[in-house]
């Protein structure tokens, strides 16, 4: 193993991170190599110095004001609904699968009994956001098929396959 | 109609007391992360509500058998990168200026001779040295050093916490720390003992 690789593995090695075979080999090349062996020890005391930060504690009041906050978070029926059936699907299902089959449950909710209580405007972004997801997961099943065909990584894929809680193009977040 | 908001409301209640008692466990040491990325009380504050709230509104899909901090720090992560990095970049405060602590204001003082290296806490002027080194790293080096060195998650949980993959988090760390190291030189007799 030459000097640029160990240099570009030597923070997973601090890590403890790398696989038994090149573990060994970057310990061996350490012990020859006092260049590296200085990057070692670089990195391994910026991580311990790191550890050592005092921690901070927020004011005694935060979780209350927390609270507070969460008491004025409205979440609409059929979000809370869509969230539900995606977390039981979840176990049950691959992750688009129970999207879509979550989409579906939601919608079948929303024009069985749920739309009476919904503003016009948030129904239509609700019916655009399903068929957004729809397209995401075409799109994703086309970018799979050209990915395995050309034998990318599909990191792309799984990326994408996982639910964001945190992402604008979710169909929940959407209505808020 | 009715029927379902009953049934609705009574599965809120149930997963806002459940999340209550999250709140209660985790608002610490998501503050203490929130603080370390954000580099001052306002906006680790801010961030720390944010990320609870938004775990909150999606806290029906979140899996059960999952650590809870990790699913929160990706939402944290997001809610970082969403809010923090518009606004202007941290202050650097002088070493003259008074300190805000958990008792109040106090002066910098120098690292105490007395302390040391078993001494597993920094001073505090040391602490605020790496503050303000973390602080200029570019966010998502920063994020990602601190979840490896301060909460100790694998590169797996932190390639979960931040979107990415391992090999990206490998990386960022690498030259995360290597630009935390270049700006402590000037500190390494004092810190790297």
């Amino acid at each position: 193993m030459n000097c640029r690789r160990v240099m570009n593995l030597i923070s997973a090695y601090v890590d403890g991170e790398l696989a038994g075979t090149e573990m060994l080999a970057i310990r061996r090349h350490l012990s020859e190599c006092p260049e590296c062996c200085q990057e070692y020890e670089s990195v391994r005391q910026v991580k311990q110095a790191l550890s050592r930060l005092r921690t901070v504690f927020p004011r005694n009041d935060l979780a209350a004001a927390i609270a507070r906050r969460l008491d004025e978070v409205q979440v609409a029926t059929y979000q809370k609904f869509y969230s539900r059936a995606i977390g039981f699907l979840h176990g049950k299902l691959s992750p688009v699968a129970a999207a879509l089959a979550a989409s579906g449950v939601a919608l079948m909710f929303m024009t069985a009994g749920g739309i009476d209580g919904l503003a016009p405007q948030t129904l239509r972004s609700s019916v655009a956001a399903l068929g957004q997801r729809t397209r995401e997961v075409a799109f994703l099943r086309d970018v799979s098929k050209s990915q395995s065909q050309f034998g990318v990584t599909p990191d792309l894929v799984a990326a994408s396959k996982r639910p964001d809680p945190s992402s604008e193009l979710q169909f929940v977040s959407l209505t808020r | 109609m009715e029927l379902a908001e009953v049934v609705s409301e009574a599965a809120r209640s149930q997963d806002r007391r459940e999340f209550d008692a999250l709140v209660q466990r985790y608002h610490k040491q998501a503050y203490n992360i929130a603080y370390r990325m954000a580099g001052n009380h306002a906006d680790a504050e801010d961030l720390t509500q944010e990320a609870f709230i938004r775990a909150f509104r999606f806290f029906g899909q979140y899996r059960r058998e999952l650590p809870f901090d990790s699913w929160l720090y990706k939402i944290m992560s997001n809610v970082f990168i969403d809010t923090l990095r518009r606004k202007p970049k941290v202050k650097l405060r002088s070493l003259d200026q008074p300190v805000a602590t958990e008792e109040g204001e106090a002066q910098l003082d120098l690292p105490d001779s007395s302390s040391g290296p078993e001494e597993s806490v920094l001073s505090t002027e040391m602490d605020v040295r790496i503050q303000e080194a973390l602080s200029t790293l570019p966010e998502v080096f920063r994020m990602t050093v601190l979840y490896a060195d301060i909460e100790g998650l694998s590169y797996e949980e932190i390639a979960e916490a931040t979107n990415t993959n391992i090999g990206t988090v490998r990386s960022r760390l690498h030259r995360g720390r290597r630009l935390l190291r270049s700006k402590l030189k000037d500190l390494e007799n004092e810190l790297f003992l």
